[in-house]
């Protein structure tokens, strides 16, 4: 039984986001695009909520305000939507069907194939009566109507079937390791130790305790002083003041347990005096470990198969590390839902579990690469230069596709030289040249990153300009496409844009003679120069054009050059 | 499991019945719920860690109520491994979770015979033209209540009528009024089983889910199944070997009127590898009883193959527990009747162990004034659908418009009703006037109705705001507290009449929330569900126990007394002028017989049976049936 959809409405940052959820899903976006928020939301309705009970998975800073001045009595209910719905009929095993349906069941079954589907609504709203957040929660039939109030007894069930299991991103593995601790506190609570080793255990430890304090000697005095106590309050039996100096019950004893890591000087350190990155990688194991160990299983579910929330599992670990660290979590049994920000993770991953999200005029969307938008080839081509090598690549904004590496070190040559800052603006300059354009169009429309294809005259390159043309799709050419002039290369560009000096410099002489058949003034000669260049020449050649742009100002970086870049800024900052 | 060893060897044969189809033909007093109770306990005590549950279809909300206790006291964690429930409450939640294929919202109306009338009215009205049969809408909604119970398809119905015209009218009428139901969100008692049968025929998973979900399925006084409430037995259990426990009595078949026959029983033998095991023992009668019921019941021709006698487990007493007496009329019968239960009382007996049974209540109601006359308390039932007195008709009509906000007649009802519990003239014009300053909204024109009213009690007034807020489940004992307290301080406080019936129903309510599943449970539903409930629950007044009980022979099923007196055994009453009609051997007549075999086997102690040579002045031969049992000797000539 998969999660298989969550809809939030007016939750935190977010008014309306509909996410589609697999196996496997892996939140990339921004900052305080809703990576968080969507976490969040799933743990106030599978963990937090209660069908019983008074604990409130909502405060009132979690109501979503779309002005400076609303406040919570204007908002509009937080409403969280979660879908259980099988791929195909007849998914769910019996023991679902059985403990979620039938009389006051919450299953649903939705036409044409009457597949079964459990939908819970949570809606939170501010209650002028009692001036504070009330939540309230409903199961919708096939046509999301609200079910009798009845059925709600199911929640739990539901949360039994399905647990949520939430890591944060903010791992202090003192805290994770304590017995307050969800992952921790199983493993101490649930001792096997029989009750007669338990009182032998005791025994000896009370004898530990007297041999102790009887060498110790000072606390003798003190002990007979407050057992006056005794005197004036009634208090049961001999021996009412007792001074331990190990705890004398095994329940003490296993509650004060810590873990503890041997340093790289072979001394024991207990965990929370580790790096961040050896505590953050601990406690991913712990939750590895408690998800594997028969603890987390609900009693008497068969099926308990938990939905595991991770925040930023890369925390503060080396890029080697969390690529091993995907094993682990790939190997954790369950629905996982991660957000990241590590391209270093990504490359691990399918890229159809990928969701992107951002936002467009305030409002959060989400973007992916749905099963059949690339065929298997471009797969193999993304997988390789983009999952594998660029995963950065999936937290820009805009995508800035370019021929060739000449126009990289153009492009980013000029913007530094122009103050433009393109990483801060979120542009990628993307090299399409060993994989195809086609490709990266695809990805990026269906991702929701604004792409920019810049291409010179070549016939080469005025074919990709006419392929992304029919990719358009209403969007204006202008703000996509830039095309030089003259039907020429980049380096003829150049040249005519007041750089010709560099390429005279870098053509070689032994090719001159060669190439060159007609006059400096003849309109044929910049042509000609090009061809001049060593091999391997024009990347040096356009290396030097960045030199010389340098030096001689902001102004000599020709026209086309930079107003593609102001074109990609006005995408990167969806205008 | 000590539960087990109580029972006697038929019983523990029934009891740990596994898998398969059963057919367990139990006789009155064969301590049937005894051995249904112990098999469903022992299976959820050996299935302990699974998540299937068991369900068991009761004949009565009453039935299950008190078989829930029976079996909690045996197996406490059976709460969540058992579903008792009767085929409308199971049909009902079926439709709440599905109806959207139809349509419905979860939230759907439970109407009763007045909105029903109402409904057909208006599509009388509005076809006028084309349907000009029908002589008045209740005698078209008993036709209709014909094609429902027997789920008959729409293609079907004219061919159930030998003038085609009226047949190919009463199609129309048919879907004209099925689609009412759907458009208005609203559901009668035949269609909830109409709308489900067909919900489960034409969507399979969802009787499949109810077959993953209900692995077992037990079904109580099965003899009176009617053709829709079988088809949905059949649909949660369609293979010939489901996991089927059927409990009944072939000879006990009582409602052939509401579609059930004694043909069932053979229907289920063709669609089942069934195994039959009888519960001849009676533990209930004295042996002379068990045997004047042995030698009636022979009569019928339609019974289950090879069935066995009942067989007395009881041990004779030394008298003769049975007694027969014949009177001039009807009125000496009743005096006679009247001063042999005064005797019995003053001799010792309960007023609640004594009962009255004939087959219609006009005889009852004789009785009734006779021992009235003497100072014995007594009690008629009458079924009632509604209730009677100003306090609870407000709280239903309250809740009622609070479900759909504004309906005149609802308006109407709420205001007339408020009026007569507080002895002051609201009539609708002062709602009216409110209703235009809320767009129409009725129930926020009551509110504030309420809040402006001069003499309005407080009480009332806090009860209707906090039903105008949504929170009916404040609304209901807010209400009910006010009017326990104006009840508990006497004629003083209160317009007598029309409290008269609000202690015997207010009785009545506390029952139904019971059986709903106590306060917590009942006023945490949704105001829709609960009205649902309200209109699925049973509301008819249980007698009061200082009471002696005068119940028509159906009212009785189920039941045991230790003093039974069984008025009007005359030929026109038992059995009834109609039967004789149909025949000697009808159908109907062998209903006769099985009501007279089930009224006599109600006895625990003594049988009393009389019957006058008159009624209403006409001259009566005594019943058959006295002559069948050997009570009585025909003239050798």
């Amino acid at each position: 039984m998969l999660l298989s959809r969550l809809r939030i409405e007016n939750y935190r940052g977010v008014k309306l986001l509909e996410l589609a959820l697999d196996e496997t899903t892996v939140l990339v976006g921004e900052n305080n695009c809703g990576k968080t928020t969507v976490l969040h939301a799933l743990r106030a309705c599978l963990y937090t909520l209660r069908s019983a009970g008074r604990a409130s998975p909502f405060e009132e800073f979690d109501l979503h305000f779309d002005s400076q001045s609303a406040d919570p009595t204007s908002a509009p209910p937080i409403t969280i939507t979660l879908t259980f719905e099988e791929s195909k009929a007849g998914d769910w095993s019996d023991e679902v069907e059985q403990r979620l349906g039938g009389d006051g069941g919450i299953i649903a079954l939705v036409p044409p194939d009457d597949r079964s589907r459990v939908q819970l609504r949570v809606i939170a709203e501010y209650s002028k009566v009692t001036q504070d957040l009330e939540t309230a929660y409903e199961f919708l039939d096939a046509n999301g109507k609200s079910l009798p109030a009845k059925n709600r007894s199911r929640l739990s069930a539901l949360q039994q079937l399905r647990p949520l299991f939430y890591l944060s991103a903010l791992r202090d593995a003192g805290r994770e390791f304590s017995r307050s601790s969800q992952f921790w506190s199983p493993f101490v609570k649930n001792s096997q130790i029989d009750p007669a080793k338990k009182a032998e255990i005791e025994e000896q430890l009370e004898a530990i305790n007297a041999q102790i304090i009887e060498a110790h000697g000072t606390f003798k005095g003190v002990r007979e002083h407050l057992s006056k106590v005794q005197d004036l309050v009634a208090l049961g039996g001999h021996d009412v003041v007792s001074v331990d100096a190990v705890p004398a019950r095994v329940f003490d004893m296993l509650n004060r347990t810590q873990v503890s890591i041997a340093s790289s000087t072979g001394a024991k350190l207990p965990i929370g005096r580790h790096g961040e990155g050896t505590q953050s990688l601990t406690v991913l194991m712990l939750f590895d470990a408690f998800l594997k160990s028969e603890l987390a299983r609900k009693q008497g579910i068969k099926e308990s198969k938990p939905i595991v929330a991770l925040e930023e599992p890369e925390a503060h670990l080396h890029p080697n590390a969390v690529r091993a660290l995907w094993k682990t979590i790939r190997d954790i049994d369950g629905q996982k839902l991660i957000a990241t920000h590590s391209g270093d993770l990504l490359s691990e991953v399918d890229i159809h579990s990928i969701r992107r999200l951002y936002k467009v005029a305030g409002d959060v969307r989400v973007g992916n690469i749905p099963r059949g938008t690339l065929d298997d080839h471009q797969l193999q081509k993304f997988d390789y230069f983009v999952i594998r090598n660029r995963g950065e690549l999936f937290f820009a904004r805009v995508w800035l596709l370019v021929e060739g590496e000449t126009d990289v070190i153009i492009l980013s040559g000029a913007a530094r030289i122009l103050g433009i800052e393109l990483e801060q603006a979120a542009v990628r300059i993307v090299d399409y040249a060993q994989s195809d354009l086609n490709m990266f169009i695809k990805a990026a429309d269906s991702l929701g990153i604004y792409w920019h294809v810049f291409s010179d005259g070549d016939p080469q390159g005025i074919k990709n300009i006419k392929k992304s043309r029919e990719s358009l799709a209403g969007r204006t050419e202008q703000l996509h496409l830039t095309l030089l002039p003259n039907n020429e290369p980049i380096e003829p560009y150049l040249c005519r844009a007041g750089f010709i000096d560099v390429y005279e410099e870098h053509a070689s002489d032994q090719n001159r003679p060669r190439y060159i058949t007609v006059g400096k003034e003849d309109d044929a000669y910049v042509m000609q120069l090009c061809q001049c260049l060593p091999n391997n020449g024009k990347p040096a050649a356009a290396h030097t054009v960045v030199v010389a742009m340098n030096e001689r100002g902001k102004n000599s970086v020709p026209n086309e050059v930079s107003e593609c870049l102001i074109k990609v800024l006005k995408l990167a900052a969806g205008v | 499991m000590k539960f087990l060893m109580n029972l006697n060897s038929n019983q523990l044969a029934a009891a740990n019945w596994d898998t398969g189809a059963l057919l367990v033909l139990a006789g009155p007093g064969s301590g049937k719920t005894a051995t249904l109770t112990a098999r469903v306990a022992r299976l959820v005590e050996e299935t302990v860690g699974e998540a299937f549950r068991i369900l068991c279809v009761t004949f009565t909300r009453k039935a299950s109520a008190e078989m829930r206790e029976r079996l909690l006291a045996l197996v406490p964690n059976a709460r969540d491994r058992v579903l008792l429930t009767n085929f409308h409450s199971f049909a009902t939640d079926i439709l709440r979770q599905h109806g959207s294929h139809f349509g419905l919202t979860p939230d759907f109306e439970i109407i009763e015979e007045a909105e029903r009338v109402r409904l057909v009215k208006s599509v009388l009205a509005k076809q006028a033209d084309e349907l000009t049969k029908f002589v008045s809408a209740e005698k078209a909604l008993t036709a209709i209540d014909f094609l429902l119970r027997n789920v008959t398809p729409n293609v079907d119905v004219p061919a159930m009528l030998k003038d085609p015209e009226t047949g190919r009218q009463l199609q129309i009428l048919f879907s004209a009024y099925k689609g009412l139901l759907k458009e208005q969100n609203c559901l009668d008692y035949g269609a909830i089983l109409y709308f489900c049968e067909e919900l489960l025929r034409e969507r399979a998973r969802v009787a499949k889910q109810l077959r993953t979900v209900y692995r077992y399925v037990c079904v109580d006084e099965f003899q009176d199944t009617n053709v829709a409430q079988y088809r949905i037995l059949r649909a949660l259990a369609p293979e010939r070997s489901a996991n089927l426990f059927i409990v009944g009595d072939d000879d006990q078949v009582m409602y052939q009127w509401n579609g059930a026959s004694p043909a069932r029983v053979k229907e289920l033998e063709r669609h089942y590898d069934l195994t039959t095991i009888q519960l001849p023992e009676n533990y209930r009668c004295p042996p002379e009883v068990v045997a004047l019921a042995n030698s009636l019941i022979a009569h019928n021709g339609d019974r289950a193959t090879g069935k066995m006698p009942l067989l007395s487990m009881k041990p004779q007493t030394g008298f003769d527990p049975v007694d027969l007496r014949g009177f001039e009329d009807e009125n000496d019968e009743a005096g006679w009747v009247a001063e042999q239960i005064s005797g019995r009382l003053a001799a010792g007996a309960r007023a609640r162990d004594v009962v009255v049974l004939a087959r219609n209540t006009k005889l009852l109601e004789r009785v009734h004034r006779a021992l009235t006359a003497l100072a014995v308390p007594s009690h008629v039932q009458q079924r009632k659908s509604q209730f009677e007195s100003a306090p609870l008709r407000f709280i239903v009509a309250a809740l009622k418009l609070a479900a759909v906000r504004s309906d005149e007649e609802l308006a109407s009802m709420v205001t007339k009703a408020m009026s007569d519990c507080i002895e002051d003239d609201i009539n609708a014009d002062d709602l009216a006037s409110f209703t235009a300053q809320f767009n129409g909204d009725q129930l926020e024109a009551l509110g504030a109705l309420a809040a402006s009213h001069p003499t309005l009690p407080a009480d009332l007034r806090d009860a209707v705001v906090a039903l105008v807020q949504g929170k009916f489940s404040v609304f209901v004992p807010t209400a009910l507290a006010y009017f326990d307290r104006i009840e508990a301080q006497g004629a003083d406080g209160r317009d007598s009449e029309q409290f008269a019936e609000y202690s015997t129903e207010r009785q009545v309510w506390h029952n139904i929330i019971y059986e709903i599943g106590r306060d917590s449970d009942a006023y945490e539903m949704s105001l829709g569900q609960f009205l649902q409930e309200l209109a699925l629950a049973n509301k008819t007044p249980e007698a009061p126990s200082t009471a002696v009980r005068c119940l028509t022979i159906h009212g009785s099923k189920g039941m045991e007394f230790h003093h039974v007196f069984l008025v009007g055994m005359a030929e026109d009453q038992l059995p009834s002028f109609q039967s004789k009609k149909a025949g000697d051997d009808s159908r109907e007549m062998q209903e006769e017989r099985r009501n007279c075999f089930v009224a006599i086997t109600r006895t625990i102690e003594s049988l009393t049976l009389s019957y006058a040579q008159r009624y209403n002045g006409w001259r009566k031969e005594p019943s058959r049936f006295l002559f069948e049992m050997g009570l009585l000797e025909r003239d050798t000539e």
